[in-house]
């Protein structure tokens, strides 16, 4: 529950932020903290098994794992990190500043981590 | 038609400051032209990145604007550069045709609207955009900020998508 009130003031705080997401690699998600009139097909392209497929096709190419994916739409970003088992999704509006995306989500890390220890077991 | 070796050459232009590679190639993963690299390494980056952007694009494939039609560059004013490529990419100039109403998979483009894929790995980055109705990749040491391989991924694809319309059509 810390985390999640986390979460929410990290998002009232952030103005571009629209939501923070956390699943699985299969999609099921842990938390999930957005902004009330966010349309329900924007947090649903954030499920993670797009993202996990991704990661595990980057895999193949030699250049280690894959680390983060940035995906932009017409009006949304999503900003995917993965800290395995978990990944953590940000949503932003297009033209937000994706470098503080990444930023938070890497201060993200160790937070994430803590939860997937807890996951793990 | 298509002059192979001036689109070679403007990919080629897109190798440096740390891009090793830049790849063009079809949705289904047929490699149309690359620059850098072994052409088995521009095989397999094709595969792999066509597989990415038709994960991203069928999983968001009922779109996330239901507006179109702006590309990549327009909403980012970035100027188009005038001399890019010593020469004209096509060998015979024609009128652009219309833009096509189907993205790069097949995906309606009112309906797509997935424009960039930008990947982080422990060892490079990839950068992956729609052009006309081919994919373009720019491999980069992980050096590169993602900011100029962003502006790098732009600026092709803005070069490239009058010319390649005309060869869609």
């Amino acid at each position: 529950m810390h985390l999640n009130s986390h979460f929410e003031m990290l998002l009232q705080s952030t103005s571009d932020l629209k939501a923070i997401l956390v699943t699985d690699r299969d999609g099921v998600i842990l938390i999930k903290v957005e902004e009330p009139n966010l349309p329900g097909k924007v947090t649903k392209a954030a499920l993670s098994a797009t993202f996990s497929l991704s990661c595990d096709q980057v895999g193949k190419l030699g250049m280690g794992k894959a680390l983060m994916v940035t995906s932009a739409f017409d009006e949304y970003q999503i900003v995917q990190f993965t800290y395995p088992p978990l990944i953590l999704s940000l949503i932003a509006p297009t033209n937000a500043n994706a470098g503080l995306l990444m930023e938070i989500g890497s201060d993200l890390k160790d937070e994430i981590l803590i939860l997937a220890q807890a996951v793990a077991v | 038609m298509l002059k192979s070796k001036v689109l070679n050459e403007v990919l080629r232009q897109t190798n440096s400051g740390g891009v090793k590679t830049t790849i063009l190639f079809n949705p289904d993963g047929s490699l149309v032209a690359f620059a850098g690299g072994s052409d088995n390494d521009a095989r397999k980056l094709a595969a792999v990145a066509s597989n990415v952007w038709v994960a991203y694009e069928r999983h968001t494939g009922e779109g996330l604007a239901s507006r179109r039609g702006m590309g990549l560059m327009q909403q980012d004013g970035v100027a188009k550069p005038a001399s890019l490529s010593p020469q004209p990419l096509l060998s015979a100039s024609g009128s652009i045709s219309p833009s096509s109403v189907v993205g790069p998979t097949g995906v309606p483009k009112d309906e797509e609207g997935l424009r960039s894929v930008m990947i982080l790995c422990e060892m490079g980055k990839l950068s992956i955009a729609s052009v006309s109705r081919m994919l373009l990749c720019l491999i980069a040491s992980e050096e590169v900020e993602f900011g100029m391989l962003k502006a790098k991924t732009r600026t092709l694809k803005e070069y490239l998508e009058a010319p390649l319309d005309q060869i869609a059509a």
